[in-house]
């Protein structure tokens, strides 16, 4: 993820360019103020336009002079609750000013024995916070995040030091303030504001000294103002000691400024550096590494005013509904569409089908002799008789003394009929009546034959026969039936 | 801030009412969707089937019923047959062609004069005559009748002639076209 991250803190611009957790870009850009509004909306756009743009989300850290912070001693209650109790009180101290807040909990044991709690409250004024808004607006910059840099060094200490020491403190030294922020194992303990006399403020010898005895007399002057913090708070009593001072800000660039701090209050000193890469002037930038780490889903003190923000979520409800109604439109008319056409092209596919199942029958009835005449055919078919079955019956029935004249058959309107003229000879009528009866009860007994009239049966009456032989004729008429 | 709640009620009950709408109205064209689809797949089926069913069926009576008249071929193929099963004295003799009417099955002897092509088949009746045994005679109208073409038997005489028979009989041939 992108992030822009601008620091308007002492007199400065400090911006840092993150992507996906490495820094891109940093630059230090000194002089810079709002007293002319013009050349420093001009100036801000040209070194936002150096950094790269506006790419992903945007956070500012507001300068710590419009910051207000105030800590409040309630009783123990939701933290909900005791952010709307804070804002009561702030309303009646602010006397109606219009401002943004956010509260965090200072975990001492002090309170949480005594069943209270300590609220720090950090606050902005409407006024103040509205100047830095219109600045970025003019450079068409919307911030997601406008936060404090306690919010920074709060999200980079507990990164890197999870565990401490005892009571840790970071310095966060600027040009006129150095923020003391005090942790135990990750619980913020304390947070205090400190006023620091500028160098350049003073009347007497500054302007005449040259740059290293400047800084050494602004060494002298931090190592005084942390002293005197130390002695009035009861920072050296055994339970509240400070055991390591981690520095960072703009004032942590001075060279020697760690050994110096050490050797002045007795207490080892660290620079801050939150960055894994070479960056210059890295401890500077170190509530801006910690505010571009900042993730939306974690609690964190946002000093957008309420209305911007109100603004900001109800634009966003109507772009989202209208979103909503227009996917919602965009489904139900193509869904309409869909469904239509599915059921136009089935529709046609259909009565295409139809169609050419109809033309395929109306060609059988009409072209396709084969289709057309299937009744012609059949019945040629089944009315052809196998004849060869016919005469292996007649040969097996046929009982020996019976002589086969003549065999004639006969298709006759699809009827096959089967004639048959047969003799006998016989000296014996016994003998020529059974075989006459064996034969015709054979033949019809036969499953292939139908016997359609009485059979003929005359005697043959000839004058060259011998006398004791005798001889029959047979004539018999049957329907061939399979 | 009323106002913007009515609208917001109207806006929802809108959406409500429209997707009611639309859920009939997709109900209603699914079901129609899917009858269309059973009812296209019910034609395809029975056309299917019909092809099936036709294919096969006109297959056998293509066989049966062949296009081609080529009664020269049955009677290579009687004859053939006649030479493997001692048939004696065998004789064709070709008759007039007749026409079957497809409709009606009726026997015509003319072909009908219609402007359309005639819905009729064409039947060859051929007249063999022989000599042979009564075995070789059974043997020998079997084989002709087992053929894959149908030859249907009209008439047939066999008489008792010395020690053979005397066969005449017309058998019938048929085909599709007149040619």
């Amino acid at each position: 993820m992108n992030s822009l991250n601008i620091d308007f803190r002492d007199g400065c611009l400090r911006i840092l360019v993150v992507k996906d957790g490495s820094v891109r870009y940093s630059k230090l850009v000194k002089d810079f103020s709002l007293t002319d509004l013009k050349s420093a909306k001009e100036k801000l756009a040209s070194e936002i336009k150096e950094a790269g743009g506006k790419k992903g989300k945007v956070n500012i850290i507001l300068p710590s002079d419009i910051v207000n912070h105030k800590a409040f001693q309630i009783p123990a209650m939701e933290f909900e609750d005791a952010k709307i109790f804070i804002r009561r009180e702030l309303s009646k101290e602010l006397k109606g000013q219009k401002f943004s807040y956010g509260i965090r909990r200072l975990l001492t044991q002090k309170k949480a024995k005594t069943g209270g709690q300590d609220i720090l409250t950090e606050y902005v004024l409407a006024d103040d916070s509205a100047k830095y808004l219109d600045l970025l607006k003019g450079c068409g910059i919307r911030p997601d995040i406008i936060t404090t840099s306690l919010e920074g060094n709060i999200h980079v200490f507990n990164r890197f030091r999870p565990e401490t020491d005892g009571n840790e403190a970071v310095l966060d030294i600027g040009m006129n303030l150095i923020e003391i922020a005090v942790f135990n194992n990750g619980r913020l303990l304390e947070y205090e504001k400190l006023s620091m006399p500028s160098v350049h403020d003073e009347k007497f010898e500054s302007k005449e000294f040259p740059a290293e005895q400047t800084d050494k007399i602004r060494i002298y002057r931090i190592i005084d103002t942390l002293y005197n913090f130390i002695m009035a708070s009861g920072k050296d009593s055994p339970e509240e000691k400070l055991s390591l001072l981690w520095i960072c800000g703009l004032g942590s660039i001075a060279e020697g400024i760690t050994d110096s701090i050490s050797d002045g209050l007795g207490i080892n000193c660290r620079l801050i550096n939150p960055f894994d890469t070479e960056v210059e002037n890295g401890s500077a930038f170190t509530a801006l590494k910690g505010v571009s780490a900042i993730s939306k889903t974690e609690q964190f003190i946002n000093l957008i005013p309420e209305d911007v923000l109100a603004a900001r979520t109800k634009l966003l409800r109507r772009v989202l509904l209208a979103a909503s109604l227009s996917f919602y439109i965009i489904l139900l008319t193509g869904g309409y569409a869909i469904l239509n056409r599915t059921e136009q092209e089935l529709k046609i596919v259909y009565e295409k089908v139809k169609s050419d199942q109809a033309v395929r029958f109306s060609k059988h009835k009409t072209d396709d002799t084969y289709s057309t005449g299937q009744d012609t055919f059949a019945k040629i078919v089944l009315s052809n008789r196998g004849i060869y079955s016919i005469f292996r019956d007649i040969a097996n029935m046929t009982p020996p003394g019976v002589i086969l004249n003549s065999i004639q058959v006969e298709k006759v309107h699809d009827v096959t009929n089967l004639k048959i003229n047969a003799t006998i000879k016989y000296s014996d009528e016994n003998f020529k009546n059974a075989v006459l009866s064996k034969f015709l009860t054979s033949l019809d007994r036969s499953s292939s034959l139908k016997r359609t009239s009485s059979p003929e049966i005359s005697i043959i009456h000839s004058a060259a026969k011998q006398k004791e032989i005798s001889e029959i004729s047979v004539k018999a008429t049957y329907e061939v039936v399979r | 801030m009323k106002k913007p709640k009515i609208a917001f009620i109207l806006v929802i009950t809108a959406v409500v009412v429209s997707g009611l709408l639309f859920s009939f109205y997709v109900k209603s064209k699914f079901s129609s969707i899917k009858s269309l689809k059973a009812s296209i797949e019910e034609l395809q089926k029975i056309s299917r089937v019909a092809i099936e069913k036709d294919t096969g069926e006109i297959k056998n009576l293509k066989e049966l019923f062949p296009e081609a008249g080529n009664v020269t071929g049955f009677i290579e193929n009687a004859y053939r047959i006649s030479k493997l099963r001692g048939i004696k004295n065998l004789t064709f003799e070709q008759k007039s062609r007749e026409f079957i009417d497809l409709g009606s099955g009726k026997i015509l002897k003319a072909m009908p004069v219609s402007g359309q092509k005639p819905g009729v088949i064409y039947s060859y009746p051929v007249k063999i005559s022989f000599n042979s045994n009564y075995r070789n005679m059974a043997e020998f109208i079997r084989e002709i009748q087992n053929q894959d073409r149908l030859a249907t038997i009209e008439s047939l005489m066999a008489k008792r002639d010395n020690e053979y028979l005397s066969v005449e009989m017309v058998v019938n041939i048929y085909s599709t076209e007149g040619r």
